[in-house]
């Protein structure tokens, strides 16, 4: 009877002892290859306002405001540079590089300052848990606000100075870099 | 008896009254009465700082996770913190992060020299320079706060997100993230020279 019990004790503690599968752990390291050229990078800042004093059962308001610097660096995607984007005739190479696009958003923590903070008596100081989360809100418009920054345009600008001149260290003259066409999509946020 | 069956009807009738009135929209709906609302960031101007001229290629990131706890003796009385904190163990404060970062690896080809590619005829030599980390990102939106007990300084979470940063970057290089965005560049570099017109290609770093 006692092995038996001890048997089923071990079977549930084996059966209950979480495991790591080969695809779960490569989610949560991974290496990725890419090819990105950055060309320019906007500092960026923001200052996050919240007063919260709108819920009617809660006595007391509880006010905060923090500011934030973010790092956006932006470039094309040297991957999308096909044999077909690259021609040669009558001494003029032409190369057709992609749009530009965001390649990474960066808030460093130590550029993240509570510059002011109110709270009631009968209310609960602001937890980092909710500070975090305004936080990611102003991440959110941040990102949001990107396009009409002209990053975008700033890093295409570069990266066609950038392309020309590194072909005339090639040796070539004549050099004409364009761009995809426009109706193609230039951002690309999604891993960021 | 009249004052019951007269309260009994006024009930049913503001019973029935806010189903229909719930029914017509025109009342919100009694579960969300006590909830608190969303907290919402006020509409503020994104300001531009600077703007800095790059030539960075990257060629290599990396993701990653990690979890950073803390301990540490609250500050403030006894009493204060048990009221304050609603905690089992006032006198102690306690944190744990979960951090998931990036960290991009590449080459910073500012620093190509001006004797750094040489070419003759079909032939072209290139010397990259060493891959860098070029960025480690870990914004707000990678982190969860999921034990805070106590009073814990917005600096002091900050220090733990940096150190969660710090945490991934060398685990990264342990993991030789830098050989790798090195061969990686060579790749692209190469396959750049070979289509616009180079038959032999050299890259060394």
């Amino acid at each position: 009877m006692y092995k038996l019990i001890s048997f089923l004790l071990l079977f549930y503690l084996v059966s209950c002892t979480p495991k790591l599968t080969e695809k779960q752990r490569k989610e949560i390291f991974a290496f990725r290859e890419m090819s990105e050229l950055a060309t320019v990078e906007y500092t960026l800042s923001k200052v996050v306002k919240v007063s919260d004093n709108g819920t009617w059962f809660k006595l007391g308001d509880r006010k905060i405001v923090m500011s934030v610097v973010a790092y956006a660096k932006a470039g094309i995607d040297l991957s999308g540079i096909k044999d077909e984007n690259i021609q040669l005739s009558n001494n003029l190479l032409t190369i057709q590089i992609p749009r530009a696009k965001l390649i990474s958003l960066n808030i460093p923590p130590e550029e993240i300052k509570e510059e002011s903070v109110e709270t009631d008596f009968w209310r609960d100081r602001f937890s980092n848990e909710e500070k975090n989360a305004l936080l990611t809100q102003a991440e959110n418009s941040i990102r949001q606000s990107i396009d009409s920054l002209g990053i975008l345009a700033t890093a295409e600008e570069n990266a066609r100075l950038f392309i020309s001149n590194f072909v005339k260290r090639l040796g070539y003259k004549n050099i004409m870099v364009s761009f995809e066409a426009v109706d193609k999509p230039n951002t690309n946020p999604a891993h960021q | 008896m009249k004052f019951i069956r007269n309260t009994g009807i006024t009930i049913i009738v503001l019973v029935v009254a806010y189903l229909l009135l719930r029914q017509l929209n025109l009342l919100p709906d009694i579960r969300h009465w006590f909830r608190s609302k969303p907290l919402l960031i006020e509409n503020t101007p994104v300001l531009i700082e600077n703007i800095r001229d790059l030539n960075e290629l990257t060629t290599i990131v990396s993701f990653d996770e990690v979890v950073i706890s803390k301990t540490m003796e609250n500050d403030g009385t006894y009493l204060g913190n048990l009221i304050r904190n609603r905690s089992l163990q006032p006198g102690i404060k306690k944190i744990t992060l979960i951090a998931k970062g990036r960290i991009f690896a590449g080459v910073d080809l500012k620093l190509l020299k001006e004797n750094a590619i040489q070419v003759q005829k079909d032939s072209v030599s290139v010397q990259l320079p060493k891959a860098t980390i070029l960025d480690a990102v870990v914004n707000p939106s990678d982190c969860e706060i999921f034990i805070e007990e106590g009073n814990w300084a917005t600096v002091e979470v900050n220090k733990l997100k940096a150190s969660a940063r710090q945490k991934i970057i060398e685990r990264a290089m342990e993991r030789k993230i830098l050989e790798k965005a090195d061969q990686k560049a060579k790749a692209v570099m190469e396959s750049f020279l070979r289509s616009v017109g180079f038959k032999k290609v050299n890259i060394h770093s």
